[in-house]
């Protein structure tokens, strides 16, 4: 029955249909895991298992109430959308009430092993750093460039930007090379994109 | 700042932990609209300029649309297969549905069935205490009042009393004129 709730499983009797549902919800399931750790969201306090439980629940449910009619891909995207976003809150109430004592609330968050102190202070630099750089670039042209640093493809950007994917190509490269250009004369040295 | 000490040189791993408050700053709705636009049929999130400038500066929502666009081809079959009714292939598409759905009503009438037996007893139950109620209210009135109101034979003044208040009697006698007359003491009248 795999994460199905138990009380559906156990009141329901066995159901071709249902079972042909199960094992669609469960592939559905496998690949939200998957893409929940792709996309490092389950670096964010939220265990992608639970994600992809509550997804199938509220799914399940949603049939079991007579959605059939509305039942489109935008809802079931909805639908995953709620509870990443709920779980992700979730997280960040847990983690503020783990928060330490009042002197120690001004900690940074633990680095990453084999990161020291020396690097720490290099980075909060260069995050600074990074962060007027691009504010001095005018907005049109700044979208772009953050979209792709946040990961985003051309194709991406050009449809959240209303361009052509051509158009976001060399939004995107030029930007880049101002925004490298300014970090360089800034004293922050050659980076990568 | 020497250069060459650096190690993170890539200004997305910057950007992103700059970017990289753990609360989504945009609703659930506006992530699936922009997860969703696809070409040039995006205009609508395009022209939403300040919704995609809170998504490009948070990557948490950034994560998110990108895992529901490499979701969207999913989503998009299991909703298929929840419309076609989940069921085998070879079928016609009505004849699955009807089965589907036959089975699905059977499974809720027999629901109703169970819920249904005791609200028939409950009220049974009622019918019959609201029966007696009537029953005993109509045999409880006192002959020779029928057609009068309750309201009305409980406004009248007790008998009893008219005997240990005389003056009240008169009073009531004289607005009324009409009680019985062989309890009154109407001695001088030679009655």
């Amino acid at each position: 029955m795999g994460a199905l709730p138990k009380a559906i499983a156990m009141t329901r009797p066995i159901d071709p249909v249902q079972v042909r549902l199960e094992q669609v919800l469960l592939s559905y399931g496998a690949r939200l895991q998957r893409l929940l750790r792709t996309y490092g969201l389950d670096r964010r306090g939220i265990d992608p298992a639970d994600v992809e439980q509550e997804v199938r629940i509220r799914l399940w449910k949603a049939i079991e109430s007579d959605r059939f009619g509305a039942f489109s891909a935008s809802y079931i995207q909805r639908v995953v959308a709620t509870t990443v976003i709920d779980s992700l809150r979730r997280a960040e109430v847990r983690a503020t009430e783990a928060l330490p004592d009042e002197e120690d609330s001004n900690a940074q968050p633990l680095p990453d092993e084999g990161v020291g102190p020396e690097q720490i202070a290099g980075d909060s630099e260069k995050i600074a750093g990074l962060e007027r750089c691009l504010a001095e670039i005018p907005e049109r042209r700044r979208l772009p460039i953050e979209l792709r640093l946040q990961g985003f493809a051309l194709q991406e950007i050009a449809d959240l930007t209303s361009t052509s994917v051509e158009a976001a190509r060399k939004l995107v490269s030029r930007g880049m090379d101002e925004l490298r250009t300014r970090l360089r004369e800034c004293g922050y040295g050659d980076f990568e994109d | 700042m020497n250069d060459n000490a650096m190690t993170h040189k890539s200004i997305s791993r910057l950007y992103r932990r700059l970017t990289g408050g753990p609360i989504t700053v945009l609703d659930a709705e506006k992530i699936v609209a922009m997860a969703d636009s696809t070409g040039r049929a995006a205009g609508a999130i395009g022209n939403d300029v300040e919704s995609v400038s809170a998504l490009a500066r948070s990557s948490v929502d950034s994560d998110l649309v990108r895992l529901l666009r490499a979701l969207k081809p999913a989503s998009t079959m299991l909703a298929d297969n929840i419309g076609q009714g989940l069921a085998g292939e070879g079928l016609g598409m009505s004849r699955r549905i009807t089965a589907h759905d036959r089975s699905r009503i059977s499974r809720r009438e027999t629901a109703g069935r169970r819920r249904a037996a005791p609200q028939r007893w409950a009220a049974i139950a009622a019918a019959l205490v609201a029966a007696f109620g009537i029953w005993s209210w109509q045999h409880t009135d006192a002959p020779g009042i029928a057609g009068q109101s309750i309201t009305e034979t409980a406004a009248k003044g007790d008998v009893i009393f008219r005997w240990s208040t005389p003056a009240l009697a008169q009073r009531e006698d004289a607005k009324t004129g009409s009680d019985d007359r062989m309890f009154h003491s109407d001695f001088a009248a030679g009655g």
